[in-house]
């Protein structure tokens, strides 16, 4: 049949990546730039130009992707957030919390149920965003979207981190990996959804390898700690307590130890996740299907761990100057590495005939979601 | 008839065709490799999605037609499309603004903000002047009541320590540098034995027993209590409150959630305002000594001796404290005038020193 893809039993790449960091680099420090002359106004048209940019420089089957959403889209979804949720919910409260002269406890309150209103919502503002951004996603013109219901998602992720929670993290394969198949169950292109048929109980070797691995990272940064803060431990080796006083002081004039310790826990801390999150992938990879074609993400685990950690660092340590290079590679990473093998016939899949939201993102913008 | 080559997608399925795309005088005419015709585009209903490679990758749509896609690679071939519509780059389905309308729209937030940052002080002031006393005086309660709650482990008016004789030494060191100001202080004394002073929105001011206890003369302590009674002639509690408010209400709109370029705004603005208003105490402070005939060495000495003792947090946190350093503030302090007089006789001082006993 002609414009078939030909059959072969071997895995291929999907994507090929058109990323020039010069460009990119073109597009984000004028970004940078004008962001902040406008007071964080101009992200939204930020954000759209260098979705363009990702989305077009993508290439799957010789074909581009293409980003159809607009900056005034962004705009409105975030000023809708801000008349539904930010005034009534944080500005609000805080004005009647210093005029009515509330007590503390009241006042601690009222910010408890805050934080917990922007805990609930995140999940929600996650999924929402999904939906903008797979509607505003076409390839040869057929477009993506998302079913399922945002209220569903973020009460499931609520309860399951309370059941992480409360289960110290037993159950973490059970419910990111159902979150994952509701997230891919629910994400269509065109006339065709995705399914995931991975099994929570799969991870669980890997949930415990990354528990050791959390235990190792303790003992050394206890041994590190202990060892740089020697003279605080002093008086107890020679058999007496120290006074408050004593510590205060000691600890006053070990600043710098005090950063080395804190900054090799938030580095170090970072792994037994990661450990997990490189397992995770590789298996949600080899278990998702789309119109019969099989994936795989060819990558060992320290290899992942390897990236996603320079990847991070590289974007914090640069306060977000370097993110081009982080898009590159990334997308260079999947564009080498996630592969699919089969053949789909191209006339079935058609041209997508489900909703698409008005405006975008409100959301996850105002907390600050998603990244690009 | 010109006609060059390029990738069709009708928009219904993903199915994609090599064609020939001739140009004609009104439109396209696109036809698949084996000769059947397939669409003909008019260039009014033409838009451009992308130009990619220096126009030399073209993606083209159709009002008409949702979903259908032209490409055209190479830059030649994109180059006799480019003619054939020469107004295909103001035909954006998804337009963005261009670099000059941004920068210009960039100066003029930039310029308002500028002048924001002129007027907040008076904008400020004119709330605060809107702000009904009674009003003030609550909100200068509470944070007496919660600065209490911190600092003491007692509980109701046993954290504040008050004897009749003490009162009165108090009370007569308040009304001599007060003058002839017609504001009403409330001054008391936290059991604490923190070094420590500061004024509420209200008239509230009060003194940390630390205070008292490591000022070495009566003047040292006039010192300190005539730069908070500055505290509340300026209004500055009150302003800080409405500035913080107004900051965190304006900036929550702009930005959302609170994040760290949020909260780093919000305190780096904060704190130049409140360094200067600290100054601005220090330098009516010192006019309310002289009017007392009282000298301001003692709140020099104080700075003084409070500098050295803090020495090892100067540094980095000179420049992130809301307070000038100390020593400077030592320095910047007018000499005082010569007919000066003791702030309190040394019974008074014996008195206030034992207020908590
Ligand atoms: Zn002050």
């Amino acid at each position: 049949m002609p414009g078939d893809i030909a059959q072969t039993d071997a895995y291929k790449p999907l994507m090929k990546s058109h990323y020039e960091l010069g460009e990119l680099f073109k597009i984000h420090l004028t970004n940078l730039l004008f962001t902040a002359l406008t007071l964080g106004i101009y992200r939204f048209w930020a954000k759209t130009r260098i979705r363009r940019y990702l989305w077009s420089h993508v290439e799957i089957e010789g074909d581009r992707l293409e980003y159809t959403g607009t900056a005034k889209e962004l705009l409105f979804g975030f000023l809708i957030i801000v008349a539904v949720l930010i005034i009534p919910v944080l500005i609000v409260p805080e004005i009647i919390s210093l005029a009515a002269v509330l007590s503390p406890e009241t006042q601690s309150a009222v910010a408890g149920v805050q934080g917990l209103i922007i805990f609930f919502l995140i999940p929600i503002a996650i999924f929402r965003a999904r939906r903008y951004r797979l509607t505003r996603t076409r390839w040869r013109g057929i477009r993506g979207g998302q079913t399922g219901s945002s209220l569903v998602y973020g009460a499931t992720s609520f309860f399951w981190s309370i059941l992480n929670v409360v289960t110290l993290g037993l159950a973490i394969p059970y419910t990111r990996t159902h979150l994952a198949r509701y997230r891919t169950k629910h994400t269509w292109f065109g006339n065709r959804s995705m399914v995931l048929d991975a099994k929570g109980r799969r991870l669980y070797p890997a949930l415990f390898v990354s528990f050791l691995l959390y235990f190792a990272v303790l003992a050394v940064i206890l041994m590190l700690a202990a060892a740089l803060f020697f003279p605080v431990f002093q008086p107890m080796f020679e058999g007496r307590t120290p006074s408050p006083q004593e510590i205060i002081l000691s600890l006053e004039t070990s600043s710098v130890q005090l950063i080395v310790v804190l900054v090799s826990a938030a580095v170090l801390f970072t792994l037994p996740t990661l450990w997990y999150a490189a397992t995770e992938v590789r298996y949600f990879a080899s278990c998702l299907n789309f119109m019969n074609l099989e994936f795989e993400l060819d990558t060992g685990r320290w290899r992942y761990v390897w990236f996603i950690w320079t990847n991070q660092l590289m974007a914090l340590l640069s306060l977000g100057l370097l993110l081009p290079v982080v898009y590159k590679r990334y997308v260079d990473f999947y564009a080498e590495r996630f592969r699919y093998a089969g053949s789909f016939s191209e006339r079935d899949l058609s041209q997508s005939e489900l909703g698409a939201p008005e405006r975008g993102e409100g959301l996850a913008d105002a907390f600050d979601i998603g990244g690009i | 008839m010109p006609s060059v080559s390029g990738r069709y997608s009708d928009g219904n399925t993903a199915s994609v065709r090599q064609v020939r795309i001739e140009i004609r005088a009104d439109g396209f005419s696109i036809s698949g490799t084996d000769g059947d015709l397939l669409a003909t585009w008019h260039f009014d209903e033409i838009e451009l999605i992308d130009d990619l490679e220096s126009n030399s990758f073209l993606t083209l749509a159709r009002t008409s037609q949702p979903g259908a896609r032209l490409t055209i690679e190479g830059a030649a071939p994109c180059a006799e499309i480019l003619a054939a519509i020469p107004a295909l780059s103001q035909r954006r389905r998804y337009p963005l603004p261009s670099l000059r309308q941004t920068a210009l729209y960039a100066g003029i937030v930039a310029a308002f903000a500028v002048a924001l940052w002129f007027a907040l002080p008076k904008v400020v002031d004119a709330t605060v002047r809107l702000i009904p006393h009674s009003w003030e005086n609550r909100i200068g309660e509470s944070v007496i009541e919660n600065v209490a709650n911190v600092f003491s482990d007692k509980t109701g008016d046993q954290r504040f320590c008050s004897t009749k004789r003490g009162d009165d030494a108090l009370n007569l060191l308040v009304s001599t540098l007060a003058g002839d100001l017609h504001i009403d202080f409330d001054v008391r004394v936290l059991d604490t034995p923190v070094v420590n002073a500061l004024a509420a929105p209200g008239g509230h001011i009060l003194l940390f027993r630390g205070l008292i206890d490591q000022a070495e003369t009566p003047d040292e302590v006039a010192g300190v209590l005539a730069h908070e009674m500055a505290h509340v002639i300026e209004r500055h509690a009150t302003q800080n409150a409405v500035r913080q408010l107004g900051l965190s209400v304006v900036l929550r709109a702009l930005f959302g959630d609170p994040g760290m370029l949020q909260a780093a705004a919000e305190s780096a603005i904060g704190l130049s305002y409140s360094r200067d208003a600290e100054a601005e105490a220090d330098r009516i402070a010192t006019e309310l000594l002289a009017g007392a005939q009282i000298s301001n060495e003692g709140l020099v000495s104080f700075f003084t001796r409070l500098a050295a003792k803090r020495s090892g947090q100067e540094g980095l946190l000179r420049y992130l404290s809301t307070h000038p350093p100390l020593a400077d503030r030592a320095k910047l302090l007018p000499p005082s005038p010569n007919a000066a007089r003791p702030s309190m006789t040394d019974r008074n001082w014996q008195r206030l020193r034992s207020i908590c006993s």
